[in-house]
């Protein structure tokens, strides 16, 4: 807003006795009345000082800035917004539609299949005492193994497990970091750089750059059929 | 259930904050020609037309003072054909809601056009606007005019 403080009521504010400056909080906090307050913002003679400071002459431009304000039409609120769980792999910021996880759960032991200690599958896991398959994301989307710099305990910490449900199946997978929620409007999506040539450009269907990073937006679909693929 | 309080001198009044569409700081209005008193003139909200009626002029017979606590409640006006047409009141220390429960309010026996109920608490009585109540007959029809005409 563009108006300037209004001068009377800043006099009108030099003006107040305010017991709350001699006897509530700010003072020596003997008013009886804290005892049944707490702290003197929730009391009603503070909350009438307030008001009070609003019978004030308005101010030059008060009334032509919010004339025009309230006569400009209203920017409407956009509908359209899907939204995603931002995640990491390595050094990798990656996204899935929220829709499509059931839940996020802490890491914990991946048991490995006989005969499949290699490639997409990496074992089962026990969420909520339902065996469920995880797949590495990571041997997906050829992602490589980056030298992590923190701490191994603290990557421990941040690691979490997401359970993916897709046409009644449910599987899992690992990923290093959850960073939360990203909302985002189809015009905000940027398109994969021609010049990627890893396999992760196939499984990314656009670029959202959010909070500075510059997240992958996975192609769910082209994803889920490869993991059931690589079940079989 | 919600109201929206306001103050003109001593006097409390509450509208069911049903009735209200928005709040809006004091703003500018056309004056219209030859329009009754209470008629304050017409403001521009988002491009249309909207009557204001100065509720100080209406009920203290004085015009509302520029402060920063007079504020322009929009209400909903029902119509007769079950729609509703905007209508803005300008109302002094029109600060804040309170929670009130309806049986509170009791019929205060004496019949004024734009009045309801009353209810008495610590501060006094409050007494509870009902926005199809307010406007006396001669200023709805010259109000719907405006609409119609726009």
């Amino acid at each position: 807003m563009s108006v300037q403080p209004n001068p009377a009521a800043s006099s009108a504010r030099d003006s107040i006795s305010g017991c709350w400056n001699r006897i509530g909080v700010r003072g020596d906090s003997s008013c009886i009345e804290l005892t049944q307050h707490v702290h003197c913002r929730n009391c009603p003679v503070y909350s009438a000082a307030a008001r009070d400071l609003l019978d004030g002459e308005l101010p030059a431009g008060y009334l032509s800035h919010w004339t025009g304000e309230v006569a400009r039409e209203q920017q409407l609120a956009e509908l359209d917004t899907h939204s995603v769980v931002v995640f990491r792999i390595g050094a990798e910021w990656l996204a899935l539609p929220a829709a499509l996880l059931q839940e996020i759960v802490s890491l914990r032991t991946i048991h490995s299949l006989p005969h499949r200690r290699s490639g997409v599958v990496l074992g089962v896991a026990n969420i909520r005492g339902e065996l469920l398959v995880c797949f590495s994301l990571q041997e997906l989307l050829g992602l490589e193994q980056v030298a992590n710099s923190v701490p191994g305990k603290q990557r421990m910490v941040a690691a979490r497990l997401l359970v993916i449900q897709h046409e009644g199946n449910h599987v899992a997978c690992p990923v290093d970091e959850v960073l939360g929620l990203a909302r985002f409007r189809p015009d905000e999506l940027a398109p994969v750089p021609a010049t990627i040539a890893r396999s992760t450009a196939t499984y990314t269907r656009s670029i959202l750059h959010w909070q500075q990073r510059s997240v992958g937006l996975l192609d769910e679909q082209l994803l889920l059929h490869t993991v059931n693929r690589s079940l079989a | 259930m919600l109201f929206l309080l306001f103050q003109l001198d001593q006097n409390r009044y509450v509208l069911d904050a049903r009735e209200v569409a928005a709040v809006l700081p004091l703003v500018s209005l056309v004056q219209m020609p030859q329009s009754p008193p209470g008629v304050a003139g017409i403001l521009n909200y988002r491009g249309a037309p909207v009557p204001a009626i100065d509720l100080c002029q209406l009920l203290l017979g004085r015009p509302a003072r520029s402060r920063w606590h007079t504020r322009i409640v929009l209400v909903n006006y029902p119509n007769d054909s079950g729609g509703s047409h905007l209508l803005g009141l300008i109302a002094e220390r029109a600060t804040e809601t309170v929670k009130r429960d309806p049986g509170d309010f009791v019929s205060s026996g004496v019949t004024a056009p734009y009045q309801g109920c009353v209810a008495t608490d610590a501060d006094g009585l409050t007494q509870w606007i009902s926005v199809k109540q307010l406007l006396p007959a001669a200023l709805t029809g010259l109000l719907f005019q405006q609409q119609v005409v726009h």
